[in-house]
């Protein structure tokens, strides 16, 4: 399936990666690739090569943030989307924000999948 | 008028009363002198008429005897001899009759006789013709005249002759007799020597003398016409007498005149020295001590036993006491003055009161303290009428009680208003006035201004109130921070596992089929709970997350529409009516915008949930003068606004169930819900900090089963 759009779901939560994807890829719009580790996170982006990237931002390794950053200056990977999944940010405070936090979108978890593929839909390049 | 002119008025009128008395007596001893002369000339001629009727009675004898009488009538017709004649009329005849001459006339008017005496050689004849006789005797018998002769003035009686026995003279005259004497000197002076006289004779009228000078004179005067046979004026008889009567009275009269002017002059002579020295001397002796005002004045007078000794030892007794009077008073108002000066200098009030609380004194530093001048409160003023209208009955009752009680009281501390409105503490301190019969007239007291004091402690217990409330914040804010900590610590865990199970919910809500109800209905039971987890985590967070704001200059407007924007869907759902009442134009306020929004969203949100049935939200806002007394609005330094100033105001109303009044004060509170499970109770609490940390104020009004109104209060950009 050709035309399925990628998302590379990133977070230290394997239950929660996993879950997405299946959430994801069921609908059919979506390929899912799950990544765990920050460190991983953007080897997965240059091979992968998603149309979006789902980042957590608090992770043992690497932060969400540095994940971004080095992203934004890697060539292959600084044009792809990034949206912040968080349980950092409350909900409220993202929705006041209008979804963007220091120029990044941001979704607060918990999220339901509805809400997600809007951000995703709404994002995707 | 003074006294010693009402004496010389006095003595004055007596001397001219005793005068008039003079004059009058006078003019009465006149009287009684013109009545005695008038009286003495009366007596005095009629004196002299007697006399004279009695000198010429000898005449009229001879005349009437000689000429009825057989004899004579023999004779006149010559029947008896001349020597009858000769012998029966001759000197001795005359001299007896004491006549001049005697003339016998036969009927036919020839002189039958006649004899002279040897001093009225001049007469010769007799005077008249006989034509003159026949006239004389053609009516009468008998006639007396006067008739004047080369002798000089004869007085004449005449008679017809009859025979004895024809006494009444009945018959025809037989011939005519006369007989006549002189009124020579000798007799005239005869005569004037008995009336004690001059007599005078004229052949002419002359005119009378003068009476006054005849009063005068003492002279009385009168005459007498000697009347001719035809009854003409032969000659006028002049007499004037000495009245010696009149001369004696006249003498005694002037004798008591003098008599009595010298007794009128002893009399005025004694009374002017009786009042000088008994009365004037005294009078100007007193008059002078009262006018120098020295008692010195009056020693004359001091061993005096009159009245008058009396009056001055009184008078100087009088002066002494005067003395003794103005030192007491110089004392006394030099006392007053310095305490009038005290009084002034001080900072206290000092007043008086009368018995009804009526101000009768006030120092005027009152001006300073109440604003009212000394003579706007003196006698107009009751102790209780700036007392602060709400104490003002309270305080009256209080203060008429001790009134009554006439206690000494001590710091009772009372508030008052001040002319132009303020308020002002002061401290009173009051003793009853008693007066000499030791009857309650009133009080006296002194008055501090506390105002300061007051408002120092004031602040001072709403400080130490606040550092409790602080205190007891900070406790609640280290609790909240250790929440927050703890909050901000596990929301990432929770809401991890929170996320997984959500998405594990959208997952089997895929996987099951649309007939399983129960498992759709747990689902979003599970959807819902999961919401609720995150709802907590987040007003936790927000609660112990509200530390800084950022503040800037805001449109209170636009902030109000984006939070009603952000709930709208809200307002569908619940059947809710807005009503925007939102002022256009408003100054700006000073907020951070964000914080704000949470605000008014959490409001709003509260509203919406009061109101399950549906209803009406009105928001409103507007800016305006504060002038109301509230918590928060004053001059303390904890107070967010001063009395006055411009605030911004917005006020959401419900009309839902409202809030009971034993939680009304609680609302505010961390972990205060009434929402049961539905709610964190850190919604209000959080926007009450919000509200604080913008230095503005939050508070609600509700009636249970009206509605409830949130009314915040904000600063002016301008003036924050």
């Amino acid at each position: 399936m050709k035309n399925k759009k990628k998302i590379l779901v990133i977070d230290d939560e394997a239950d929660f990666t996993k879950l997405i994807r299946l959430n994801l890829e069921q609908t059919g719009k979506f390929e899912v690739r799950t990544e765990n580790r920050g460190a991983a996170a953007l080897a997965a982006a240059k091979a992968f090569r998603p149309d979006l990237v789902l980042l957590d931002i608090l992770m043992p390794d690497l932060m969400g943030s540095e994940v971004a950053a080095q992203m934004k200056e890697d060539d292959d990977t600084k044009d792809i989307p990034v949206v912040f999944l968080t349980a950092v940010v409350g909900k409220e405070e993202v929705v006041q924000r209008g979804g963007v936090i220091g120029g990044h979108l941001f979704v607060a978890k918990p999220v339901d999948i509805k809400q997600l593929i809007e951000v995703i839909d709404e994002n995707i390049r | 008028m003074r006294v010693q002119t009402k004496l010389t008025s006095l003595l004055l009128f007596i001397s001219l009363a005793l005068i008039g008395a003079r004059y009058l007596y006078q003019t009465f001893e006149n009287q009684r002198v013109v009545m005695l002369f008038r009286e003495d000339n009366q007596e005095k001629e009629v004196l002299f008429n007697k006399l004279a009727t009695l000198k010429g009675a000898n005449l009229k004898t001879l005349s009437v005897d000689y000429t009825y009488w057989d004899e004579m009538v023999d004779f006149v017709h010559g029947r008896k001899s001349m020597a009858w004649a000769e012998q029966n009329m001759d000197e001795t005849v005359l001299g007896t009759y004491q006549t001049d001459a005697i003339w016998v006339y036969r009927l036919d008017l020839s002189l039958a006789y006649s004899i002279l005496d040897k001093d009225a050689a001049g007469l010769k004849d007799f005077p008249l013709s006989k034509e003159a006789i026949r006239g004389i005797f053609a009516k009468e018998r008998l006639c007396h005249f006067f008739v004047y002769t080369g002798a000089g003035l004869i007085e004449i009686r005449g008679a017809t002759i009859h025979p004895t026995a024809d006494n009444e003279r009945q018959t025809p005259p037989q011939g005519y007799f006369f007989t006549g004497r002189l009124w020579n000197k000798g007799y005239l002076d005869g005569l004037a020597e008995l009336i004690g006289g001059e007599i005078v004779i004229d052949r002419t009228a002359q005119a009378v003398p003068d009476f006054n000078t005849l009063l005068k004179t003492n002279t009385i005067f009168f005459s007498k016409e000697l009347d001719d046979w035809k009854g003409g004026p032969a000659a006028y008889l002049r007499v004037r007498i000495h009245s010696a009567q009149l001369e004696g009275f006249k003498k005694s009269s002037r004798n008591a005149m003098v008599t009595f002017i010298f007794f009128l002059a002893v009399i005025i002579a004694v009374i002017t020295v009786f009042m000088t020295t008994a009365l004037s001397r005294p009078f100007g002796v007193i008059s002078q001590a009262l006018k120098k005002e020295n008692p010195d004045h009056l020693r004359p007078l001091e061993k005096d036993t009159s009245e008058f000794g009396d009056i001055s030892r009184l008078i100087s007794r009088f002066f002494e006491q005067k003395e003794d009077l103005v030192k007491e008073i110089t004392e006394r108002n030099k006392a007053e003055m310095r305490f009038r000066q005290v009084a002034d200098a001080a900072e206290e009030w000092i007043w008086e009161v009368d018995r009804d609380g009526l101000y009768t004194y006030s120092s005027a530093v009152v001006d300073k303290i109440l604003g009212y001048r000394p003579d706007e409160i003196v006698g107009k003023k009751y102790l209780y009428d700036f007392f602060f209208l709400e104490d003002r009955e309270r305080l009256r009752k209080q203060a008429l009680e001790v009134f009554a009680s006439r206690r000494l009281f001590r710091n009772f501390l009372n508030r008052n208003m001040h002319k132009d409105g303020h308020v002002v503490w002061l401290d009173t301190s009051g003793s009853p006035i008693m007066d000499e019969k030791g009857d309650f007239v009133g009080y006296r007291g002194v008055d501090t201004d506390v105002t300061e004091r007051k408002r120092a402690e004031d602040e001072l217990k709403e400080a130490y109130i606040r550092l409790k409330e602080i205190q007891e914040q900070l406790i609640q804010a280290e609790k909240l921070n250790a929440v927050g900590q703890l909050a901000s610590g596990v929301a990432h865990e929770v809401r991890n596992p929170l996320a997984i199970i959500l998405q594990g919910v959208d997952y089997l809500e895929t996987k099951i089929p649309p007939s399983s109800g129960d498992i759709f209905e747990v689902l979003a039971m599970l959807r819902e709970n999961i919401k609720r987890a995150d709802k907590i985590i987040n007003d936790l967070l927000d609660f112990s997350r509200a530390a800084h704001l950022n503040l800037g200059p805001a449109d209170l407007g636009l902030i109000l529409e984006s939070s009603l924007d952000l709930v709208r869907t809200r307002f569908k759902f619940d059947n809710i009516t807005v009503i925007r009442e939102i002022k256009k134009d408003m100054p700006l306020v000073l907020a951070d915008k964000n914080r704000l929004e949470q605000v008014f969203i959490n409001v709003l949100l509260n509203a919406v949930q009061a109101m399950p049935q549906g209803g009406r939200i009105t928001v409103r806002s507007y800016d305006k003068k504060l002038e109301e007394i509230r918590n928060g609005i004053g001059k303390r330094a904890q107070d967010s606004f001063y009395f006055g100033e411009m605030a911004a105001i917005v006020e959401i109303e419900d009309t839902g169930y409202g809030i009971p009044e034993e939680n009304l004060k609680r609302i505010f509170d961390p972990f205060f819900t009434t929402k049961g499970q539905s709610g964190s109770g850190l919604g209000l609490s959080v926007s009450r900090n919000i509200i604080h940390m913008h230095r503005g104020l939050i508070y609600a009004e509700s009636t249970p089963g009206k509605g409830t109104k949130i009314t915040v209060m904000l600063k002016l950009a301008e003036r924050a």
